[in-house]
């Protein structure tokens, strides 16, 4: 089997004083995977992306990333496999120029000068910034600093991407670019989201998240189609899948 | 609130403009460092009443605040509350120490003022010069510097911090003070409960964002340290920087420029 793989069983994670945010959840992800984590807000989405990059501990339960167990010892070796892009990129950017940033990474992970710089070039091409190198990161605009946080963690060259709301407060032009960026990536990828637009170009499968509980987990086609599940998660069913299933219901009905 | 985006974009461009001040000169922090503290040092060995060898590190503070392009203007602006604390040191000093010090064709000037002038001159002198420092080096290589001449880590990752975080509280004040405009129908005085509500909320903001930029931090592999490559390594032109500094700071504390001249004349 890969390393590329999460898989966790029975977590349970509560704030301090709070209900569960994530309360029984067991999944499988295998190398490649593109899932979406879909839900409405507060359902728990983020808090159990923290977990899988070990940002936070999981009370109950294990949390399998490429055969090591995420605990307190291995958190410094499960964050170098797993990538976490953050929301809010100007959270997620914090050195004065791109490329310090992007090499912030790198240089924690204790490689050498020429490999960081490698890694940092390597990265901003991928992004398609490598104009941006000596710019300063707060005068980027929104779509470059997404672009500039998710080359920062691709410079880390993780096996695993975890994205938390990749494409909120983009522009469409810039939406439309990290969503060609994302297609590229052949990373095992766990985006959560509310872009279900975005989940219908990328990902085949879905797991919907309500009150820290899986209520789905599967093709995301299928989650779209079910008006109930949608309206329980407060989603809404894409544009696309709309179409869709219009065309599919017309092919049946004319087959009649 | 113009005022408050002024300040953050200030912040944000102390790293912006040091990068183009800089990259004219590329001399290491540290030595800058070095030279900024032997400069002041030779400066306030000299006696508090004398105000004449005090002036050419003046002309110097001056010429170098041309040299890296910051207007004066600018410095004074920023640092018109801090003189007013010198201000305040040096105030009484005329009152309590009125023994004639100069008489120029009958006018008398104290000791109490000569020491009052020369605080004032060097509190200008001091804060310019450290102004200077930090807007033509950039806050991190600064700290960066610190880190090479030994000074404790603690301390410096403390600065390092509140320079990041300064940012993300006044970001949050900003926005606090955008939501009460918005809904203060023009109303600018808010009851002293009100303003407790306010900043425990800003409090709170500032918390939860510092808390997500460190997330962001320790999810690369963040440890306590900041490191990065681009700090400049010691080089042959910064120990040329430094002695030639060195010099200079040794005339004008041991030759003593106005002494100096008149004595060849």
């Amino acid at each position: 089997m890969s390393h590329h793989y999460i898989k966790t069983e029975n977590l349970e994670y509560s704030y301090y004083g709070g209900a569960k945010a994530i309360d029984d959840i067991s999944f499988l992800i295998t190398h490649g995977e593109k899932v979406a984590l879909v839900g409405a807000n507060g359902a728990g989405k983020s808090t159990l992306l923290m977990l899988l990059n070990a940002l936070k501990f999981a009370q109950k339960g294990t949390i399998d990333i490429g055969n090591t167990f995420v605990t307190e010892k291995t958190a410094k070796f499960i964050r170098q496999k797993v990538g976490f892009i953050f929301q809010n990129s100007d959270n997620q950017l914090f050195m004065p120029t791109v490329s310090d940033e992007i090499a912030f990474g790198p240089i924690n992970m204790g490689l050498p000068k020429e490999e960081v710089e490698r890694r940092t070039d390597m990265a901003l091409q991928r992004v398609g910034c490598e104009s941006l190198k000596n710019n300063i990161t707060s005068h980027l605009s929104g779509g470059q600093k997404r672009s500039i946080a998710i080359a920062s963690v691709l410079a880390m060259e993780p096996e695993i991407l975890l994205m938390d709301e990749p494409s909120s407060n983009l522009d469409p032009f810039s939406r439309r670019l990290l969503i060609n960026q994302i297609k590229s990536f052949t990373h095992t990828c766990v985006i959560a989201t509310h872009d279900l637009e975005m989940v219908w170009e990328l990902c085949p499968r879905s797991i919907a998240i309500s009150n820290g509980k899986i209520v789905f987990d599967g093709l995301s086609k299928e989650l779209f189609y079910n008006q109930e599940l949608l309206n329980e998660c407060h989603l809404e069913q894409p544009y696309l899948a709309k179409i869709e299933q219009m065309k599919e219901a017309e092919k049946i009905r004319s087959a009649n | 609130m113009e005022n408050l985006d002024r300040v953050i974009s200030e912040i944000r461009g102390i790293e912006t403009d040091a990068i183009d001040r800089g990259s004219r000169y590329r001399i290491n922090p540290a030595s800058r460092i070095i030279v900024c503290f032997l400069f002041l040092l030779s400066m306030l060995t000299f006696s508090v009443f004398n105000i004449i060898d005090t002036i050419p590190y003046a002309i110097i503070v001056i010429l170098l605040t041309l040299l890296v392009n910051i207007p004066l203007s600018y410095i004074f602006r920023k640092t018109k509350y801090l003189l007013l604390f010198v201000f305040f040191i040096a105030a009484f000093n005329p009152l309590l120490d009125r023994r004639p010090a100069i008489n120029i064709n009958g006018f008398i000037i104290s000791y109490g003022w000569l020491s009052f002038f020369t605080i004032i001159l060097r509190g200008y002198i001091s804060v310019t010069a450290a102004m200077i420092l930090i807007l033509s080096s950039g806050f991190i290589p600064l700290c960066r510097g610190m880190e090479k001449l030994k000074i404790p880590k603690l301390l410096v990752t403390q600065l390092l911090f509140v320079y990041r975080y300064i940012i993300v509280l006044l970001e949050e004040l900003a926005q606090i003070i955008n939501s009460v405009k918005a809904r203060g129908y023009g109303k600018n005085k808010f009851p002293v409960k009100l303003w407790s509500v306010f900043i425990a909320q800003l409090l709170i903001k500032t918390y939860s964002r510092a808390e997500m930029i460190n997330y962001s931090m320790i999810a690369r592999g963040y440890d306590g340290d900041i490191k990065t490559f681009s700090e400049n390594k010691w080089q042959r032109s910064d120990t040329v920087f430094c002695i030639v500094s060195i010099l200079i700071i040794g005339f004008l504390r041991f030759f003593r420029p106005f002494v100096f001249i008149n004595n060849m004349f």
